[in-house]
């Protein structure tokens, strides 16, 4: 408690609540606009946040990346169109209730919800952090490296297509994570002899030729299409719910809200699965499933509920171990390290300033979302007013500006843009372009505790089953990976 | 049917990538005197890219999810020119950050987009370009101290606010 009090003090100082509204805003804006998602937008931002304070930095940061399913909803109720994927269960029922009528209730109980699970989310976090590090205390680097295993079995598992097609992209991924010079004994590795890779492929170049340049192009592709948007109350007074609309979503929300973090914890589980998860779970649980689909209250409230507190949820493992669940975490992962901070267990100890400012801002952020969403949200909505052939422009030289700040000269714009055309060119043929990016940040903690291992074993292979700890994740990821070819897994599509 | 079907192409070209990465691999050394060298960790990981790429080569099928992927839209003459002008936007971001400045490529980015591919007026186009290009060279690159694409050209700018 006393730390978090701490962190409240970090927080609440001018510049890093500037920062956290910043980040919040931005978030916000992020989630509005189709084809910018969070991870694009950290990607693009990271070399601008060289210059701040690292704890103002990561305050951002993070902002952007829970920010981003407020703005989601608000797209998906009052245009049918989904923001960021975590949002398209919303368009189902979400959208029918604004047709209704009830556009400002849906956008309050989904922004409510959404707060409720943003708060427990941070209490969880706050909570189970300490003695999460503790038990990640225990594990040597056999046991380091089969955790990372068996969570990158566990993203490839959930992640969207065919199993050997992700495992295949994260393959991709941990190939071009070794690129550049070795990190133990600098010696060039798989360069080809071009001196531009000797210090690797920078992330905001990969990530923005992936992800956002290779959107742009697919958004190109398509006819730009007049919007119909719902309008959303003018008066305060028309965003209220009713009072059955209220008592129907209490339950919701707080199966959402539990259900969600675990969801979150798990590697792999992002907050599309959540949303799909709760979705199909609320529908169960529904006295009236014939609702669904037409504005259902149970149906929006739930899973918008369940992918904020998953989003909260898959930061205890980033902030704890050091493993991201998915791709978004694995770039916010590499924000902190740029920034010398390690996220893991020494984390807490070493720098508690960050970590427990980092766990306040998010209580001050949910607030701020709330408060910034149901009066505002009219008014931000409008961005999507912006013609593409304004936005188009205005994206790439985002993009550009992003990339060349943080390699410092046109050769990592050349490579994003090699990586742009082949991340369009795997968008069409079906790849999770997800997986190869966590692949690609996991590739090179997970090769040092592979090697530090082999070093303690003097070269025994052995000590990768020697522990219970190392043999139990090995089997859970063997295990996930035989499951997930068994002909009928569940697939949920989840590609950031 | 020949072998090297239209699914095929994909996971041809990730073999022949995932080997040649293999190939390089190979070089750098797996063990040393002081133990695990820089080499085996991207031996296994090739080796493991490699695999999987020959296998789904080999057998296409296995590729196919239970998601029915949408089949890829032809695209009308006016799409298909509106692409190909942002596909030259890409190439244009890296000519200008190499050569051009920031205020030029964004002008000139502007000009190719705003203008040519989604049909705005010109003038309309070279006002934005413009704005984009102060505002990223001033604001960002000199008030900010940002990292730009820089020439002469925004070195005059810059000139004019100090």
């Amino acid at each position: 408690m006393e730390n978090l009090l701490h962190g409240f003090a970090i927080v609440l100082t001018p510049t890093n609540l500037f920062f956290c509204l910043v980040g919040t805003l931005l978030g916000t804006i992020v989630g509005i606009i189709p084809g910018l998602g969070p991870l694009t937008t950290i990607a693009i931002l990271l070399p601008i946040t060289y210059k701040l304070d690292v704890t103002s930095a990561l305050i951002m940061l993070s902002g952007i990346y829970y920010g981003v399913a407020y703005g989601g909803t608000a797209t998906s109720v009052l245009l049918r169109i989904p923001g960021e994927a975590s949002s398209v269960v919303t368009c189902l029922d979400g959208y029918m209730m604004a047709r209704k009528g009830r556009a400002g209730a849906a956008l309050t109980i989904a922004a409510v919800g959404s707060f409720v699970a943003g708060t427990v989310g941070t209490i969880g976090i706050s909570y189970l952090s300490p003695p999460l590090a503790e038990l990640v205390f225990a594990f040597g680097p056999a046991e380091y490296t089969a955790l990372m295993l068996a969570g990158l079995s566990a993203v490839t598992y959930f992640s969207s297509g065919s199993l050997l097609k992700s495992l295949l992209m994260a393959a991709f991924g941990l190939v071009l994570g070794c690129v550049g010079k070795d990190p133990m004994t600098l010696e060039p590795r798989m360069t080809f002899g071009f001196n531009g890779l000797l210090d690797g492929i920078e992330l905001p170049a990969l990530a923005i030729g992936l992800f956002g340049l290779s959107e742009i192009l697919q958004l190109a592709r398509r006819s730009p299409k007049e919007l119909q948007m719902i309008a959303p109350p003018k008066t305060l007074m028309g965003f209220l719910p009713t009072r059955e609309e209220s008592r129907r979503s209490v339950m919701p929300v707080a199966r959402g809200t539990v259900f969600g973090f675990l969801v979150g914890v798990l590697p792999g589980g992002g907050a599309v699965i959540a949303s799909f998860l709760s979705y199909a779970m609320e529908k169960k649980f529904c006295k009236r499933p014939e609702e669904y689909g037409q504005g259902a209250v149970e149906g929006l409230a739930g899973p918008e509920t369940a992918n904020n507190a998953a989003s909260s949820g898959s930061l205890l493992p980033l902030l704890c171990m050091g493993l991201p669940a998915n791709a978004t975490t694995a770039v916010l992962l590499n924000a902190f390290m740029l920034h010398g901070v390690a996220p893991g267990p020494t984390m807490i100890e070493k720098q508690p300033e960050i970590f427990w400012g980092l766990i306040a801002s998010m209580y001050v952020g949910n607030v701020m979302l709330l408060v910034l969403n149901l009066p505002l949200i009219g008014l931000m909505i409008r961005i999507l007013d912006v013609p593409r052939a304004y936005l188009g422009p205005l994206i790439l030289l985002f993009c550009l500006i992003g990339v060349y700040s943080s390699v410092g000269d046109a050769s990592g714009v050349l490579i994003a843009v090699a990586f742009g055309f082949i991340g369009y060119y795997l968008r069409l043929h079906g790849f999770n372009l997800g997986m190869l990016i966590l692949a690609f940040v996991l590739g090179p903690i997970l090769e040092r505790s592979f090697r530090q291992a082999l070093n303690i074993s003097d070269g025994a292979f052995s000590v990768f089953v020697a522990s219970p700890i190392s043999v139990t994740l090995l089997c859970v990821a063997a295990a996930i990976l035989a499951l997930g070819l068994w002909p009928k897994r569940m697939v949920v599509a989840d590609d950031a | 049917m020949s072998f090297l079907r239209a699914e095929r192409v994909p996971f041809l070209a990730a073999a022949v990538i995932a080997l040649l990465m293999f190939s390089q691999a190979l070089r750098l050394e797996d063990f040393g005197p002081f133990g695990p060298g820089p080499g085996i960790f991207p031996q296994i990981a090739t080796v493991f890219a490699s695999v999987l790429a020959v296998i789904l080569l080999l057998f296409p099928a296995l590729a196919f999810s239970t998601e029915a992927s949408a089949p890829e839209a032809k695209l009308g003459a006016e799409e298909e020119r509106t692409f190909r002008l942002y596909i030259l936007g890409l190439v244009l971001m890296v000519v200008g950050s190499a050569w051009l400045g920031f205020v030029l490529t964004a002008l000139l980015l502007a000009l190719l987009l705003t203008c040519f591919a989604e049909r705005r007026p010109w003038h309309q186009a070279v006002i934005f370009g413009l704005v984009c290009g102060v505002a990223g060279s001033v604001g960002l690159g000199h008030f900010l101290e940002i990292e730009l694409p820089y020439t002469e050209v925004d070195s005059l700018l810059r000139r004019l606010f100090r």
